[in-house]
C-alpha cells in the first residue's frame, strides 16, 4: 500500500516538473515574440519620415529651380536652411551629357539608417538630369 | 503521528505550488500588460503619424474639391491647398484659414457651424486636435490655424508633428507643419 502511494507521489513530481518546464517555455516564447514585435515596429516610422523629408526637399529644390544653376555651394546653403537640425543630407546630380557633381557633406555614416531616393528633372534648356539624395540623422 | 506529518508535508507542498503558481501568473500578467500598453502606444502613434501624413499629402499635392472651394465653402468636399504638386495657392491658404478659424459657417454636409470642428470632420480626425502652421526657412510664421499642442503640456496624451516642404508665391521655400494630438 505504502509502495503504491510512493509511486503516485513520484509520478506527481514528474508531472509538476513537466508542467513547470512547459509553462516556462510558453512564457519565454510569448515574451520573446512580443518584445521582438514591439522592437520591430518602433524603428520603421523614423526611417520613412527620413525618406519623405529627403523626397520633399528634392522636390522643392526642383520646382524652385535649384538644380538649374548647378551651383553646389548655393545648393548646400539651401540644404542647411531647409533641413531640420538633426538631419544631414547629400545630393548628387547627373546630367544626360555626362556632367555630374555632388554637394559637400560629411562621410556617409555606416552605423545608422540612410534614406535614399531620386528624382528625374528637366531644365529650361530641355536637358534632363537625375538628382539623387542620401539623408541620415546626425549623432 | 505519522499521518499528521504526511498531512503537514502535503499542505506545505500545496502552499509551495500555490506560491509558484501565483508568482508565475503575476509575472506573466504584468509583462503582458506592459507589452500591451507598449503595443497600444505604438499603434496609436502610428495611426496619428499616418493620418498626419495623409492630411499633409492632401494639402501639398491636391487642389481640393471642388477646385474653387476657397470661394464657396458650402459644397466643400476635399481640402487641398496646392495648384500643382508642392506649389501652394495663396488664395487656398487664405480660404483654409477663413474656413477653419470661422465660428459660423454653413455647409451642406453637416449641421455643425464651427470651422475648427468642420475641418476635423472633413479630415476625418474627429477624435484628435490639430494645429497647422506655415512658416519660412527663418521660422517666421505666415499662416496658422488650430490648437497648438505646446499650450496644453501635460494634458496631452500623444502628439505627432509632420513637416512638409512647399513653395508659394510669397515664400519660395516654405515649411508646412501639421500637428495631430489628443487629450489625455
Amino acid at each position: 500500500m505504502e509502495m503504491e502511494i510512493n509511486n503516485w507521489k513520484k509520478k506527481g513530481i514528474v508531472f509538476t516538473i513537466d508542467s513547470i518546464i512547459a509553462i516556462t517555455l510558453v512564457t519565454l516564447i510569448l515574451l520573446a515574440s512580443t518584445s521582438y514585435y514591439v522592437g520591430s515596429q518602433g524603428n520603421l516610422l523614423p526611417s520613412v519620415q527620413l525618406i519623405r523629408t529627403g523626397n520633399d526637399i528634392l522636390n522643392l529644390l526642383d520646382i524652385t529651380g535649384g538644380f538649374e544653376s548647378m551651383d553646389f555651394d548655393k545648393l548646400r546653403e539651401d540644404l542647411y536652411l531647409l533641413l531640420p537640425a538633426t538631419y544631414d543630407m547629400k545630393i548628387s546630380i547627373t546630367f544626360n551629357n555626362g556632367y555630374s557633381n555632388e554637394t559637400e557633406s560629411e562621410e556617409l555614416p555606416m552605423d545608422r539608417f540612410i534614406g535614399t531616393g531620386e528624382r528625374v528633372f528637366v531644365t529650361d534648356n530641355l536637358e534632363f538630369g537625375i538628382a539623387r539624395f542620401w539623408i541620415w540623422t546626425k549623432t | 503521528m505519522m499521518r499528521n506529518k504526511k498531512a503537514q508535508s502535503v499542505i506545505f507542498d500545496l502552499f509551495i505550488a500555490l506560491f509558484v503558481f501565483i508568482l508565475i501568473t503575476s509575472i506573466i500578467s504584468i509583462m503582458w500588460n506592459k507589452y500591451n500598453f507598449q503595443i497600444e502606444d505604438r499603434v496609436n502613434q502610428k495611426e496619428m503619424w499616418l493620418k498626419s501624413y495623409h492630411i499633409t499629402d492632401l494639402f501639398v499635392e491636391n487642389q481640393g474639391s471642388p477646385g474653387n472651394w476657397h470661394k464657396n465653402f458650402s459644397n466643400l468636399e476635399v481640402l487641398g491647398l496646392a495648384y500643382t504638386d508642392r506649389k501652394l495657392s495663396s488664395e487656398k491658404i487664405e480660404g483654409f484659414l477663413n474656413f477653419s478659424l470661422s465660428e459660423n459657417i454653413n455647409v451642406s454636409w453637416s449641421d455643425k457651424t464651427n470651422g475648427y470642428n468642420l475641418t476635423r470632420e472633413l479630415l476625418n480626425i474627429e477624435g484628435f486636435e490639430f494645429y497647422f502652421r506655415l512658416f519660412n526657412t527663418f521660422g517666421v510664421t505666415i499662416a496658422e490655424s488650430g490648437r497648438s499642442p505646446i499650450f496644453y503640456g501635460n494634458l496631452i496624451y500623444g502628439t505627432t508633428t509632420i513637416r512638409r516642404y512647399v513653395s508659394l508665391e510669397e515664400c519660395e521655400r516654405c515649411i508646412i507643419e501639421f500637428s495631430l494630438w489628443r487629450w489625455k
